[in-house]
């Protein structure tokens, strides 16, 4: 590969659910270590697919994606989870009285070996990502006692626990407060080298972090690949009149329709 | 409570049922006559007790580790080490053994549990993902169903003395172990030290198995490769078990929920645990089938007994933690 | 006759006559079809109910109990009286009481234990039919309590080491222990011809193979 700066380089991806309805297609990116993406566009548009897909769990019906030049669908789940971290959009159901502790503790697995005890070292970083999240008083708790924002905080802290520097996230601000959504995006911004990859429902909030917009329109197609979003973008992909309120100190963007 | 303190309460139950399985049984002989050395109480102890003690650990020691694997492979509590349909085999191919040869329905059931796993196998190559554990186990209920009606109808073809023993046989029994040798002994604990360290090896998979194939892989797991091996290696430890017991049940359904209660869902210690409970509650239920012949001039069948002990204990255990659990939220 | 149950097989003539099904569960449509004018059969916990569905078809049946060896003795006279044609009944119940005359006077009766199967171990308890002519035979059952066929296990036969074990288990099995009397004596006995086992008018035959393995002494 000649740039190792490139960590994901995207040719030609297409990808359809079925064979009416194609979700992505002849996409071709690069993303850039460090970068900060958003990806944005209305429901249904291929913003968890996108992410799907450079998670390695489904492959394209065409193209390939190559994550730091090895082509991803040759990687095995555990090759895949030592150099990415993934959160889907919603959490699975669980039925088990499993402590907080031991869940936000499975992160670890890439990590260990399968006969490998958790490290003192270990439990103190565990320690820290539920710290992170306010979640330190609950962590003896069964994840199916927990609410809404408390099981996703804890997802969170298990996605941060984790060491790769690819971030993978799938609208990870939902059902947080705003205390806590305003918390992720600063830990976010906190981490310099880490490349992130946010598929988003609403920019706002989480504007100051990001450097890059994908925005899809409801076709699939990428309708804009830049560092500011301009108006017309956002019509186009919303398909919605939009305004732009631009708030120089906080460096917030607001639209209303 | 802490981990340790179970595992220590655990083992030191068992090792009381293995002392109870020793100095008791169908005759008068108790530790007085052990002591004594006396050449009967001997022969007793080599050829029944001793086979008693050992196969009821070992085969309760792999039917409680199945049975939590399957529960949670499965998703489903209810799932036991039968469910697959290893039971069903092993029955019908005892009963065709009864039936045609008129004797050595334990080969026939090694045979037919092997032929259901040959085909389990097969099936479950159909599908992947989550679901591929859906297709398997209804597949399992599909095969055991099958092999149930084709029992049934045998039986009424043949003679009523063999269709009295294909029932021994179907509720369960340790009468057998009384005729085998070191070689059956040696297999039946190599089988259980390779159940023992599959489960440990994959305990941590299953634990991200629970958060569903996707979350799982996420993290680093790949469930659609373990879950093959884990099924093979199941289904082979239960046919063995099988074809020496028959179809000794509620052992594999109930020790690992007990366990759940005091452990947790974490597989690391759920599983060789299970494996505990399910040996000591063989065990004890093996002590209580020969000792009640003094009682009913009759040894019941181990079957029965783990089916009689085995409920009140369970309901007993679950209203202690539903008791617990309300008082925690 | 017109027709028997599946299990009849001797003599060897019986093997040309239709079968109509077991003893419990015999097919109504295969007995009307052979006309009979008498269903003869053996009572049971299901023979009311059957007596109910020949009569509402029209056909007479007769239930007979044979449980003990006074039934058996009993049989032919009882069939005579259903069936007066019938001939030979007196000649051979006088036959078979003196086949069967009762061995007494035993100074010392010998222990058996009959053995139907070895995994399950079940034995004959007392009240059965074979307990019954092994006392007839000079012996005693050595298992006198409980149910009907209790299940032994190893240690049992061991501590109880009957001085006789007739074996009369069905195909092969794994052998008796070697510390067992009986079998360092020799004297555990197979009964080959098993249907011997079944009450019927081959009674002497059974009682005889009894007493020849009591070896009774007066």
């Amino acid at each position: 590969m000649d740039n190792p700066n490139i960590v994901y380089k995207i040719t030609n991806l297409s990808f359809s659910h079925d064979k009416e309805k194609e979700q992505l297609r002849g996409l071709n990116l690069d993303i850039h270590a460090g970068e900060k993406i958003a990806v944005l566009g209305p429901n249904g548009c291929g913003k968890s697919t996108l992410l799907n897909l450079l998670s390695g769990y489904i492959e394209p019906n065409e193209g390939e994606i190559f994550l730091k030049g090895e082509n991803l669908s040759t990687l095995s789940p555990l090759e895949r989870a030592k150099v990415l971290t993934y959160l889907s959009q919603s959490g699975p159901s669980i039925n088990l009285d499993l402590s907080l502790f031991d869940f936000v503790e499975m992160g670890l697995f890439s990590e260990q070996g399968r006969f490998d005890n958790t490290s003192k070292e270990q439990r103190e970083r565990i320690e820290m990502a539920i710290a992170l999240f306010d979640l330190s008083a609950l962590k003896t708790r069964a994840v199916t006692t927990l609410s809404g924002g408390e099981f996703q905080r804890a997802r969170l802290a298990r996605s941060f626990l984790r060491k790769p520097k690819i971030v993978l996230l799938d609208e990870p601000s939902a059902a947080l407060d705003i205390k806590y959504q305003l918390k992720l995006w600063e830990h976010l911004g906190s981490l310099q080298s880490h490349t992130v990859i946010a598929a988003l429902h609403n920019i706002d909030t989480a504007s100051r972090v990001f450097n890059r917009c994908l925005l899809f329109n409801a076709q699939g197609e990428l309708v804009a690949d830049t560092e500011e979003l301009n108006a017309k973008d956002l019509e186009n992909a919303f398909q919605v009149k939009v305004k732009f309120i631009d708030f120089q100190e906080g460096g917030h963007w607001f639209f209303k329709p | 409570m802490k981990p340790w303190r179970v595992v220590l309460a655990f083992i030191s139950l068992l090792g009381l049922a293995i002392l109870l399985s020793l100095t008791t049984g169908t005759s008068h002989i108790g530790p007085a006559e052990i002591l004594a050395g006396d050449p009967t109480t001997l022969t007793i102890l080599k050829n029944v007790r001793i086979p008693h003690v050992a196969f009821s650990i070992l085969i309760g020691a792999i039917l409680g580790m199945v049975g939590a694997i399957f529960q949670s492979l499965f998703r489903n509590p209810l799932a036991d080490p039968y469910i697959l349909g290893v039971s069903g085999g092993a029955a019908l191919g005892a009963t065709l053994s009864i039936a045609l040869f008129g004797a050595l329905p334990w080969m026939g059931a090694g045979i037919g549990s092997l032929i259901v796993i040959a085909l389990i196998t097969l099936i479950a190559g159909w599908s992947r993902g989550t679901s591929a554990g859906f297709v398997v186990l209804l597949a399992g209920v599909m095969i055991n169903s099958f092999c149930g009606a084709i029992i049934l109808g045998l039986r009424s073809v043949i003679s009523a003395q063999k269709s009295q023993e294909i029932l021994f046989y179907l509720v369960g029994t340790l009468s057998s172990v009384e005729s085998l040798d070191s070689t059956d002994l040696g297999l039946a604990i190599l089988v259980t030290l390779l159940t023992l360290f599959i489960s440990l090896l994959y305990a941590k998979d299953l634990d991200l198995m629970l958060l569903g194939d996707q979350e799982a892989q996420s993290l680093g797991s790949n469930p659609d490769r373990i879950r093959p091996i884990l099924i093979v290696v199941c289904s082979l430890s239960v046919a063995l078990a099988v074809s020496f017991t028959g179809l000794i049940g509620f052992v594999g359904l109930v020790a690992p929920h007990l366990v759940r209660i005091w452990v947790g869902p974490r597989h690391r210690l759920l599983l060789p645990l299970s494996g505990i409970a399910g040996a000591l509650f063989l065990c004890f239920a093996d002590v209580v089938a020969r000792y009640s012949f003094h009682f009913f001039e009759t040894i019941l069948p181990v079957g029965a007994v783990t089916a009689i002990v085995g409920a009140p204990v369970f309901l007993f255990f679950l209203k202690l933690h539903v008791g617990a659990s309300r008082g925690q939220s | 006759m017109v027709g028997v149950s599946k299990f009849c097989n001797y003599p060897e003539a019986v093997d040309k006559i239709p079968k109509v099904g077991g003893h419990t569960d015999p097919d109504l449509e295969t007995i009307i079809a052979l006309h009979p004018t008498l269903v003869v059969g053996v009572q049971s916990s299901q023979s009311e109910k059957m007596q109910a569905t020949l009569t509402k078809a029209d056909i007479k049946s007769l239930w007979l109990k044979v449980e003990t060896v006074d039934d058996v003795l009993a049989l032919p006279l009882a069939l005579k009286k259903a069936i007066p044609e019938t001939k030979g009944a007196d000649a051979l119940t006088k036959k078979m009481k003196s086949e069967l005359s009762p061995v007494d006077d035993i100074k010392e009766r010998k222990q058996v234990l009959v053995v139907f199967g070895v995994a399950p171990m079940i034995v004959a308890g007392p009240g059965t039919y074979v307990s019954e002519l092994i006392k007839r035979a000079g012996g005693e059952n050595i298992i006198q309590d409980g149910p009907a066929y209790p299940q032994l296990d190893n240690e049992k036969l061991l501590s109880l080491n009957p001085p006789v074990i007739i074996d009369v288990a069905f195909g092969e099995h794994a052998p008796f222990p070697n510390e067992l009397s009986a079998y360092k004596n020799k004297k555990i006995v197979k009964l080959e011809n098993l249907d011997l086992m079944r009450p019927s008018p081959r009674i002497g035959e059974m009682f005889t193979f009894l007493k020849k393995t009591l070896e009774v002494k007066k």
